[in-house]
């Protein structure tokens, strides 16, 4: 197998990884996770904090492919981009001061000397967001899923709620205003 | 960012095309220009893209959840060791079976045993190998030498991977299977042995299986007998009851 095909396979799965195809994000997801877990076992974590970890730097990974930060350029591109990210979450976790206070890093740890690719979005604003759309009703919430996620056309989205396309498109505005309304009252507590 | 005002459904739609990619080069171009002119616009634009962001990452978080919940369980490293009470179980059975069977098995040569191994081993089918899956790369493409019979082309492409690369029971039980298809028993066993002794092990009635037959091949009749015991496959019990015969 030649390395250009490898190398459009991969930009592919990018590709893939953008549109949210979701056989290839699952199929990302469970192929790297079990490196991670080994990695962050062996230097002081547990099985919780290894899939915490994992996912928010799969969702790192997934932001940065699809605002182009991030594009592949060999064969294992992606995979290893996510396990950098992961990687990288977790020795900062582990220098931060929340993990100092409770234990000390063993002997023989190495901090790897690697770049962080982190996503730099606006994390409030984000969580914001993430929290208004699980507040809103069902209705809302497949719609917007349908459209955003998904990437389904109106027309589809129209067939699926059996309704006309003018009347998914006003509901599509009506469900975005809502959504605006509860992200800018954020009523959550901290968890 | 203020964004208390209300944002029209022209307005809506117009700054949704420019996020979804959707406009023509020409459309493109004067949207950019009049978000330089209208900061107004450019901090709906901005709200909207996080709102937007938002809604694919929660979707993604719940779609996370069940790609998670979905996965083989992989081996808590940290616990290491095995289940002692489990493996002297397992001995006990076997101790039981080798006094059942003791009274035959004496009386067999090692060529007849040799015929026995030759009549019921196949090698592991394998796995199915995802090409695409590149993180495993070096081990799916030596699953794929594996399944054209090339055993000594992937075990040496197996050598250089590391056992937290594919999960130490895959790797080793792999090896250990071609090690005995290319006629080499006794490495096959360096291999399958500590697997047996692993508590978790995936493979445990297939390494099991193995070990009996690499066991068999070199005329160990005792060690066969011990771990075909603990096989599960059709052809264990035949050549059980074949020692037997």
């Amino acid at each position: 197998m030649g390395n250009t095909n490898q190398i459009t396979a991969q930009l592919h799965m990018a590709e893939a990884v953008k549109n949210n195809d979701e056989l290839v994000l699952k199929q990302l997801y469970q192929e790297c996770y079990g490196k991670i877990e080994v990695h962050i076992l062996k230097n002081n974590g547990t099985k919780p904090q290894a899939k915490d970890t994992y996912q928010e730097a799969f969702i790192a990974t997934w932001q940065n492919v699809k605002s182009g930060k991030f594009v592949p350029t060999n064969e294992t591109a992606l995979q290893g981009y996510l396990y950098r990210i992961a990687k990288n979450k977790w020795t900062d976790y582990l220098r931060s001061s929340q993990f100092k206070k409770t234990s000390s890093i063993g002997e023989g740890y190495e901090i790897p000397d690697e770049f962080d690719e982190t996503s730099t979005d606006n994390i409030e604003q984000l969580n914001n967001a993430m929290e208004a759309f699980r507040q809103l009703g069902n209705e809302c919430k497949q719609l917007l899923t349908h459209f955003y996620f998904e990437k389904k056309s109106l027309r589809e989205i129209a067939m699926a709620f059996e309704i006309g396309e003018a009347s998914a498109r006003n509901k599509k505005y009506r469900c975005i205003n809502k959504l605006r309304e509860l992200a800018k009252t954020p009523i959550f507590k901290n968890e | 960012m203020n964004n208390s005002e209300n944002i029209s459904q022209e307005r809506f739609e117009r700054i949704e095309q420019y996020l979804e990619g959707k406009m023509s080069v020409d459309e493109r171009s004067r949207f950019e220009s009049e978000l330089t002119t209208d900061p107004q616009l450019a901090a709906q634009l901005e709200e909207l893209r996080v709102l937007i962001l938002g809604v694919e990452t929660a979707v993604l978080k719940d779609k996370m959840e069940a790609f998670h919940a979905d996965l083989t369980p992989v081996r808590d490293i940290a616990s290491g060791g095995g289940n002692r009470s489990t493996v002297i179980w397992r001995w006990s059975i076997a101790a039981i079976l080798i006094v059942a069977f003791g009274l035959f098995w004496m009386l067999k040569s090692d060529n007849d045993y040799e015929k026995l191994y030759a009549k019921h081993f196949s090698p592991d089918p394998g796995l199915p190998t995802i090409m695409s899956s590149t993180a495993n790369y070096e081990f799916y493409e030596g699953m794929v030498n594996y399944k054209q019979g090339d055993y000594k082309t992937a075990l040496s492409k197996w050598e250089t991977i590391r056992d937290d690369a594919m999960g130490m029971d895959t790797l080793h039980y792999f090896r250990g299977v071609a090690y005995l298809a290319k006629g080499d028993p006794d490495n096959s066993i360096k291999y399958l042995q500590p697997l047996w002794n692993m508590e978790d092990n995936s493979f445990s009635a297939e390494t099991a299986h193995y070990l009996g037959l690499a066991y068999l091949k070199i005329g160990d009749i005792e060690e066969a007998i011990n771990y075909l015991t603990f096989s599960k496959e059709e052809s264990a019990k035949e050549i059980l009851s074949e020692i037997k015969d």
